[in-house]
């Protein structure tokens, strides 16, 4: 028995070592490790903030009185909005179907005895609409105040006081990024022995079912692990987001984690031929775990059917865990129900998968 | 260039689309999925936001005060906690988005006309924060002005192109944008690498086949299969998203063929000089699909980006076509209105075509 296990291991050991050396022999694939995961983590970093810090607004003042020019100033004084004057309203609403500007403010010929004032945003970016909608406003009540409202909103953010987007997309590309590498290269890498025919070359050889697979899974999840560590570092040394939490819980999160984004990548080998096969499913399965993971859009905006097809997406756990690790600093034990449905996730496709490879 | 030889490097790549009905499916599938994915799951607006209420006050001025946020729709209070410890451990466990508390001396501060109210947000997605906090700030105002707070402005606002104010109608113009990226740059990349990784361009090498005519053949079907996926999307987007389209039909088709072109281009070149499919199909979606999803302008505004991100979205092709996309559903303009736009796209495919063409010497075909 205990003979048994040791070949068992070598086999596995000597696959492991052909996995490794294929995967990192390539210097294009070494490449690929490092490099796409940090382009993804860079430009989401930089990118993806859905607050409004530099507007161009159209100004339309016809009354240009002392209070309209108060109010400009006001709307100057956010330091969010370049300002652009136009003689009217046609010409500031070309430029706004031109996209050269983002709203206009319009004071009417009588603003002084009305006290009415017009905004017109650009619907074709709802979130920015928005947001900017809500900055003016804010803005310009306050500034044409004369006493303060009865009613005062005191405001507090806990975990992120100043509304950093960066702070709640970042920890989200981490379980981006180890699902698309992770999940396509299980994916691919099993379909290929099978498209270039070294699978039924594998298959004459004494190595089983289950050591072909670790021996495939193994490498990758170590890539997954390296690519979690390599996120890490960089979002907080570079992007000086705060890692509250505890790290071992980072880590058994990830393991969990990647359970599963190995697992889905497994069935997917299973229903597909070649490798083209094998990237559009994944492509077609990746997209809507991105999507429905609340990633970047909350899951509590979404209607009640498309919310119960979350509970089967392992990103929206994994994504509680890393981000609460990250800004809320939980600790070890804080996650045990994500944890839970992320191993019954990877489990199922596990099984699932190797019910299949038979 | 023969026509002939194109024509049968077309039947063949035909063949092959055709003989694997699952990719075929996946790919006639995928844009349809991702639109309703977009179309249905994507709210960027809030309604009925969980926040916890703690009312300290328990006045009839501050019950008042909670039903107001009760009656707007942005707002679902929950009033399970009864105090702030509780209310910490709420928004810590992320049951609730924040809460509100009403402090003991609400209703005698209100009637000396400076009442406070708090609100405390969990900070950790904060665009939800602010629209909540905005919400908050409308049923306050409004609350004030009902009690005697004279409005300094009456402020009105609207929203052109969109007057309805559902987030749908923006993102789905720029959904289709996403899937040609993919659809084009996906494909295309898979299909080339794969002669190349299999070694069937060695053996094409015998042939009298040339470079342009291969490229020529391998792009025409999948070419007429993205036209497709943007006649399906568009269709969908009409009909299904009543999204309205405004302009002109023959405009968005033909910017769109120029779109799918420059991806398709793109796809090309990655996989000629990445030469195996695994590579190919990564960094294709690291060059296509996630610039098309991020500084694009699909959803992140490209002028809140850093100074030297905006100049790298110029490199990008969907940006152009994003905002094409969106003016000619949306704003009614035509491709030529926007000569701004729609120029640097043709300038594109044309750099595309003579970079391809410069490459392709390495597929070893005849010139």
């Amino acid at each position: 028995m205990s003979g048994s296990l040791v070949v068992g291991l070598r086999r596995l050991g000597a696959l492991l070592r052909k996995e490794f050396l294929l995967l990192l022999r390539d210097p294009r694939m070494r490449f690929f490790v490092v490099v796409p995961p940090l382009i993804q983590l860079i430009i989401f970093g930089y990118a993806a903030t859905f607050d409004v810090r530099h507007a161009d607004i159209g100004l339309v003042d016809q009354a240009a009185s002392r209070e309209s020019r108060s109010l400009v100033a006001a709307i100057h004084g956010t330091g969010h909005c370049r300002l652009q004057r136009h003689a009217d309203m046609a010409a500031a609403e070309a430029a706004l179907a031109r996209g050269r500007i983002r709203a206009i403010v319009r004071f009417a010929p009588d603003f002084d005895r009305t006290r009415r004032l017009q905004i017109v945003v650009d619907g074709t970016d709802s979130n920015s609409a928005q947001v900017i909608l809500g900055q003016l406003n804010r803005a310009l009540q306050q500034a044409a105040a004369t006493q303060p409202p009865r009613i005062e909103l005191v405001e507090r953010n806990w975990f992120n006081p100043n509304l950093e987007d960066r702070w709640y997309f970042i920890p989200g590309i981490m379980a981006n990024v180890v699902l698309i590498a992770t999940l396509i290269l299980t994916a691919m890498s099993v379909v290929r022995e099978r498209e270039l025919g070294t699978l039924e070359r594998l298959m004459v050889t004494p190595l089983g079912r289950l050591e072909f697979v670790i021996g495939k899974l193994l490498p990758v999840a170590l890539i997954g692990l390296f690519d979690v560590l390599l996120i890490m570092v960089i979002a907080t040394l570079w992007f000086e987001i705060p890692f509250r939490g505890s790290f071992p819980a980072l880590l058994v999160g990830s393991l969990l984690y990647l359970l599963s984004s190995l697992g889905i990548g497994l069935l997917i080998s299973t229903y597909t031929r070649t490798q083209q096969q094998a990237m559009l499913l994944a492509f077609f399965v990746i997209m809507p775990l991105v999507i429905l993971s609340g990633f970047a859009f909350p899951i509590a905006n979404m209607p009640r059917a498309v919310q119960w097809l979350t509970w089967l997406d392992p990103l929206r756990y994994y994504l509680v865990v890393v981000r609460d690790l990250f800004l809320k600093g939980s600790g070890l034990f804080d996650h045990g129900f994500e944890y839970a449905m992320m191993t019954l996730l990877g489990l199922a496709s596990m099984g699932l998968s190797m019910l299949r490879m038979r | 260039m023969n026509l002939q030889h194109v024509r049968a490097m077309a039947r063949k790549e035909w063949w092959h689309l055709l003989r694997d009905p699952r990719s075929l499916a996946l790919m006639l599938l995928m844009p349809t999925m991702l639109l309703f994915l977009f179309g249905y799951a994507i709210r960027l607006d809030i309604s009925q936001a969980p926040v916890a209420a703690l009312d300290l006050s328990r006045s009839a001025e501050s019950r008042q005060l909670l039903a107001r946020f009760d009656a707007s729709h942005a707002f679902a209070l929950v009033r399970a906690h009864d105090s702030r410890r509780a209310l910490r451990q709420a928004i810590q466990h992320g049951e609730v988005w924040g809460a509100l508390i009403v402090p003991q001396d609400y209703a005698r501060r209100l009637q000396e006309g400076r009442a406070r109210v708090q609100l405390l947000l969990d900070g950790v997605d904060a665009n939800t924060a602010r629209l909540v906090r905005n919400y908050a700030l409308l049923v306050l105002q409004a609350l004030g002005e009902e009690q005697g707070d004279v409005p300094a402005l009456v402020i009105r606002d609207r929203v052109y192109y969109n007057e309805t104010r559902e987030s749908r109608l923006a993102i789905v113009p720029g959904v289709i944008a996403l899937l040609m990226a993919v659809i084009g740059a996906l494909m295309t990349s898979l299909t080339i690498a794969r002669e190349m990784e299999l070694g069937n361009l060695v053996m094409l090498r015998t042939t009298p086949l040339t470079r342009g005519e291969f490229l020529f053949g391998k792009l025409v079907p999948y070419f007429v299969l993205g036209m497709l996926d943007l006649v399906v999307a568009t269709a969908a987007a009409v009909w299904v998203f009543d999204v309205p389209l405004r302009g002109s039909l023959p405009g968005l088709v033909g910017v769109s063929a120029v779109f799918l072109l420059v991806v398709m281009l793109q796809g090309a070149l990655i996989s000629i000089l990445a030469g195996n499919q695994l590579l190919a199909s990564q960094i294709s979606l690291v060059q296509t699909f996630l610039p098309a999803f991020l500084l694009s302008g699909f959803v992140f505004a490209i002028e809140n980006m850093p100074v030297v991100l905006q100049y790298v979205t110029y490199l990008v092709p969907a940006r152009y076509y994003v905002t094409l996309s969106k003016a000619i559903f949306l704003k009614g303009l035509t491709p030529l209105a926007l000569w701004g736009v729609t120029l640097p796209l043709l300038l594109m495919l044309l750099i595309l075509v003579l970079m391809v063409r410069r490459r392709a010497r390495k597929l070893g075909l005849l010139p």
